[in-house]
């Protein structure tokens, strides 16, 4: 399923993408003209300074918010001219997002949790078979707050795969975790990628995860300053961290 | 949507003393609303059909003595379907077991009293038999005043000849479901009372064969009341017609109707504040939620649930809370309401009076409050749908904190820690401090209003019976006559002040307007019946002009210096044109004033009298009574004393009844608001609290913060809302104005104690429950969470 670098179909098609914030007196200009291209399959990382425009960039691939200028083609559909209703329908069908602080629902169960996700999706896995994928199976029935960051952050990742999502974006899903926990969840994320080919991209601010990955972009004031293509990927537990 | 409902249920778990103290508020207004409108709409249907049943008249009209054959041409009138003669008289009675003489009302009964108008309803016993004379019915409410068995005999003075009479059945009438003497303030079912007798038999006893004194008609159903109005005046004029009156303006049905809409209006206007109140509370605890969700919501629009999914989320809290308080409401309203009815079947006799919960009603109910509800919170709700999921993903950024008001002012350093930080945090969320006293207000205001009619009454009972009628007793003759009569009451043994009454019926002509007041003689310086100016203190009667109750002035826009006309209906009927020289505040009916002197002058007689107020000595009380009772000319005696304590007896019991439910309702909402300001403090501040608590500061110093805070915005409120209230009293007050009876405005100090009372009351034990909750707070748990 690994798809080689710069082949394959294109899930995602970026060019001339901009996105400013008015703040009233100042214009911050958070992506000033960015292209860049998923492949099917394919296992990205972002790395980049604070403040570089990565989190914005994910956002917009997501469509959790719409660029100021560009296009954001994914199969076919044109993001940036999609409206409210066709981006919640494009987040429901085909997007998985893990956030840097697991964002759990606190009164619901790890199962519920997942449950919450599957309901929405047309073939998802079983909430269950979804938290054994992330070696879980011993804490369906655990609230948030009886969870270790790294339990929650992996009930995120089931939740995030649970509908069985084409593209699976994560903003330092290991920000706020332990080197061991750390490289548990990259496990999780990386058995997903192999064993659904799900396209995933990965937002860090640790260099080391990059030699995870099939490509690597680098990002600095809101562009895009350099993409490496990677064959040597070793698996999570082999990182240098 | 399983798992989101899941979390709506949690939510709602966690957030459960919240939830019932809305609830509450909620169920109280839908209590109140279902309570009312089943009783007002029980009231309504039970009285129609009484009176569809008994043929209760359209209009009414007295005369002095007209010839049956006149009912032909008043049957002819246009628009009258049928007409009924009958005889009235008010007469003396002398009532076994009671002191004082007693009046009756007799009302004949046509021959055949079931095809007639006004049918009375019979209780028990049966109809007088034709032919014989001395059998009557008895009103009920009369009968059960004495606790008379049919049977009983009462004697009476017809026509200046006692008879003796013999109660054979009891009766109820549409006519007289309320049982007032005309010109007094509150029903005395001892004694006053209504009787129906045979028509030949009171013919008989009062030389009106062949005539009738009063005449009812039903009117056709496309009948003009006004205009067999006018044209029946026309015909009854030459016969001593006193003017005709329609439905509307009997007296039992306007106080019966005068009342119902009273209770429809509560019923619409306090449910109304219970909603607005659980509005401001659903918005403060959700926009509370919204904001502690934030990110919650953000992962819901993340993971692709629809803006409009996520609002009916936050909208099914606001719709629980109208479920379940509509459910409490309509449970506790049927049931409270299903035992009022059985306190207006007392108050009213009507033959049946059945509970009537309309599915009308329950639907408004539900309508009412789930709309305002909903409607009210929608704005707030609307803030979790807007919420653009990427934004929602960065925390919130700190609070805005600032040195305060005071503190800018140099008077930080007199304040403590805890000061400061409770000055802070009242700052920082100004609009939901604001927001908190308005309810507290509103809850004070309640209170004050509740309290309102319960002073007013006394006050109006104060000023009625220890400043205006300052007389023990009041005597009426049957027809004027000349001093001496007046005299000889003066002479009774046992009668320490004696005034004579002198009054003439007039009809007062003023610009288009006509009405028919009594002229009352009154001397320069009364000393038992007082009449009081603008500051409700006695006035002197000036020797020349005209004195006017000020609410007849005002409503046809007579002041002080017009000139008025007045056509004296009896005697000579002169007329006399005086100006107006002041004005009257009078409590019950009203009229126009004139010194008594000069009312003899205009009328052209020598200190004629209708009758007397006395003041008797207390052990000659019996005694006066008794030779009062044997006094031919003497129709009437009215005791003020009496009158007041029948109806104490039974108004003031349902007073209190509905000053408890006020004080329990009020309460409610006094303590929903300070409940929910107080755990809204704690959830927004835990962490702060906690960081406290870590920080070395004790649970009492944490909780004097919070509760501090609340003790603040308490007492801050209160002031207001014995303002709010006070203007509510007046308004209601004002809304109870009538032609009959002008009621004082008073609120007592007592009154304001117990709402202060009642609201700090409530805050203290919400204060209390938040208290446990602040002890039981859990550090490490607070702070390990990121909220
Ligand atoms: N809602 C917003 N309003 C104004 N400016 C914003 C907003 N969101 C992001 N920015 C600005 O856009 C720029 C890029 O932000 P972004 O969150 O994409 O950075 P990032 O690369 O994810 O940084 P970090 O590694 O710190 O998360 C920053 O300068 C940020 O201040
Ligand atoms: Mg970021």
């Amino acid at each position: 399923m690994n798809s080689a670098p710069g082949q394959g179909e294109a899930v995602f098609s970026v060019r001339g993408l901009t996105k400013g914030y008015d703040m009233g007196e100042v214009q911050v200009q958070a992506l000033r003209g960015v292209d860049l291209d998923l492949y099917r399959g394919e296992f990205s990382v972002l790395l980049g300074p604070s403040g570089s425009g990565k989190s914005t960039l994910l956002n917009i691939l997501g469509g959790l918010d719409v660029p100021s200028d560009g296009s954001v083609i994914y199969q076919g559909r044109d993001l940036s001219r999609a409206d409210e209703r066709d981006l919640t329908e494009f987040r429901r069908r085909h997007v998985g997002f893990i956030f840097q602080f697991y964002n759990l629902i606190p009164s619901l169960t790890s199962r519920e949790n997942v449950a919450l996700v599957t309901e929405l999706a047309d073939h998802p896995m079983a909430p269950e078979e979804a938290l054994a994928l992330v070696k879980l199976a011993h804490r369906l029935d655990h609230f948030p707050a009886q969870l270790s960051g790294g339990e929650q952050q992996r009930v995120a990742i089931a939740r995030a795969i649970a509908k069985r999502p084409d593209i699976l974006l994560c903003d330092e899903p290991t920000g706020a975790l332990d080197i061991q926990t750390g490289i548990v969840v990259l496990e999780a994320l990386a058995r997903i990628n192999r064993e659904l080919g799900t396209t995933t991209a990965v937002i860090t601010h640790n260099r080391a995860i990059a030699d995870m990955a099939d490509r690597v972009f680098s990002m600095a004031d809101g562009q895009i300053v350099d993409v490496q293509h990677r064959t040597d990927k070793v698996a999570p537990d082999q990182l240098a961290w | 949507m399983k798992s989101l409902n899941r979390k709506l249920f949690r939510d709602i778990w966690r957030l459960k003393g919240q939830m019932i103290a809305i609830m509450m508020v909620l169920a109280a207004g839908v209590t109140l609303f279902v309570l009312t409108m089943s009783n007002y709409e029980s009231l309504v249907v039970s009285r129609d059909r009484y009176y569809e049943r008994n043929r209760f008249a359209d209009v009414f009209a007295g005369c002095k003595r007209a010839p049956r054959s006149l009912l032909d041409k008043i049957a002819a009138i246009d628009g009258v379907q049928h007409a009924e003669g009958r005889i009235l008289q008010e007469v003396t009675l002398d009532v076994p077991g009671l002191s004082d003489p007693a009046t009756g009302r007799l009302v004949s009964l046509p021959p055949n009293p079931a095809s007639g108008l006004n049918k009375p309803y019979l209780r028990a016993g049966r109809f007088p038999r034709l032919g014989v004379d001395d059998e009557i019915l008895a009103g009920e409410v009369f009968m059960e005043a004495h606790g008379f068995q049919i049977g009983t005999r009462i004697n009476a003075v017809i026509n200046g000849r006692a008879k003796s009479l013999h109660i054979v059945g009891t009766a109820l009438s549409p006519e007289f479901i309320y049982v007032l003497k005309p010109g007094t303030l509150f029903p005395d079912n001892l004694r006053y009372g209504v009787f129906w007798m045979n028509e030949d038999s009171l013919e008989a006893s009062l030389n009106m064969e062949g005539a009738f004194n009063d005449v009812t008609l039903k009117l056709a159903r496309d009948g003009s009341a006004d205009e067999v109005v006018f044209q029946l005046d026309e015909l009854l004029e030459p016969y001593g017609g006193v003017r005709a009156i329609k439905r509307r303006d009997q007296a039992s049905h306007w106080y019966l109707e005068n009342e119902m809409q009273q209770l429809r209006s509560a019923g619409w206007f306090i449910p109304v504040m219970f909603f607005g109140v659980a509005v401001f509370l659903l918005n403060l605890v959700i926009a509370r939620l919204i904001r502690a969700q934030r990110e919650q919501i953000a992962v819901l629009k993340a993971f692709g649930y629809a803006s409009s999914e996520i609002g009916f989320h936050y909208l099914k809290f606001v719709v629980v809370v109208v479920l379940l308080g509509n459910l409490v409401g309509i449970a506790m309203g049927a049931y409270l309401g299903s035992g009022l009815v059985k306190v207006y079947g007392t108050l009213y006799k009507f033959p049946e009076l059945t509970f009537l919960l309309s599915a009308r009603t329950l639907i408004l109910g539900v309508l009412v409050s789930g709309l305002s509800s909903c409607l009210g919170t929608l704005s707030t709700v609307r803030r979790a749908v807007l919420l653009p999921p990427a934004e929602a993903m960065k925390p919130e950024p700190p609070a805005n904190y600032r040195p305060t008001f005071l503190e800018r002012l140099g008077l930080g350093r007199f304040m403590s820690v805890q000061m400061q930080m409770i000055m802070r945090n009242m700052e920082r969320a100004p609009l939901r401090t604001f927001l908190s006293c308005v309810g507290i207000a509103m809850a004070t205001g309640l209170l004050v209003l509740g309290r309102v009619n319960v002073d007013a009454l006394n006050s109006l009972i104060r000023v009625q019976f220890e400043t205006i009628q300052r007389e023990d007793m009041m005597v009426t003759f049957y027809e004027p006559n000349n001093y001496r009569a007046f005299y000889e009451l003066q002479q009774l043994p046992g009668v320490a002040v004696a005034e004579p009454l002198r009054s003439v019926g007039v009809n007062m002509v003023f610009g288009q307007h006509e009405k028919q007041l009594s002229l009352q003689g009154v001397h320069h310086v009364p000393r038992l019946r007082r009449y009081l100016g603008k500051d409700m203190s006695p006035i002197s009667m000036a020797p020349e002009g005209l004195m006017l109750d000020r609410f007849t002035a005002e409503k046809y826009g007579i002041r002080p210096g017009h000139t008025l006309t007045l056509e004296v209906l009896e005697g000579s009927r002169p007329v006399i044109r005086m100006p107006v020289v002041g004005l009257v505040e009078e409590l019950i009916g009203g009229g126009a004033y004139i010194n008594m002197a000069r009312l003899h002058e205009v009328l052209g007689e020598d200190r004629t009298v209708n009758g007397a107020y006395l003041l008797v000595d207390e052990p000659h009380w019996d005694s006066v009574l008794h030779r009062l009772k044997e006094t031919p000319k003497v129709a009437g005696v009215t005791i003020a004393d009496a009158a007041l304590k029948g109806f104490m007896d039974t108004i003031a019991q349902s007073l209190l009844i509905m000053n408890l439910f006020n004080i329990i309702f009020a309460g409610i909402i006094a303590f929903g608001v300070v409940y929910n300001a107080a755990q809204m403090s704690v959830g927004e501040r835990s962490r702060d609290l906690a960081t406290l608590r870590v920080l070395g500061f004790s649970r009492a110093e944490i909780s004097d913060i919070l509760l501090g805070e609340l003790a603040l915005v308490t007492l801050a409120a209160i002031p207001f809302g014995l303002v709010l209230g006070t203007l509510m009293a007046h308004g209601a007050i004002a809304d109870l104005q009538t032609e009959q009876f002008r009621i004082p405005f008073a609120l007592s100090t007592r009154s304001y104690a117990v709402a202060v009372l009642v609201v700090l009351l409530s805050a203290l034990i919400s204060g209390l429950v938040v208290r446990r909750r602040l002890d039981k707070l859990d550090l490490m748990a607070v702070l390990k969470t990121r909220e």
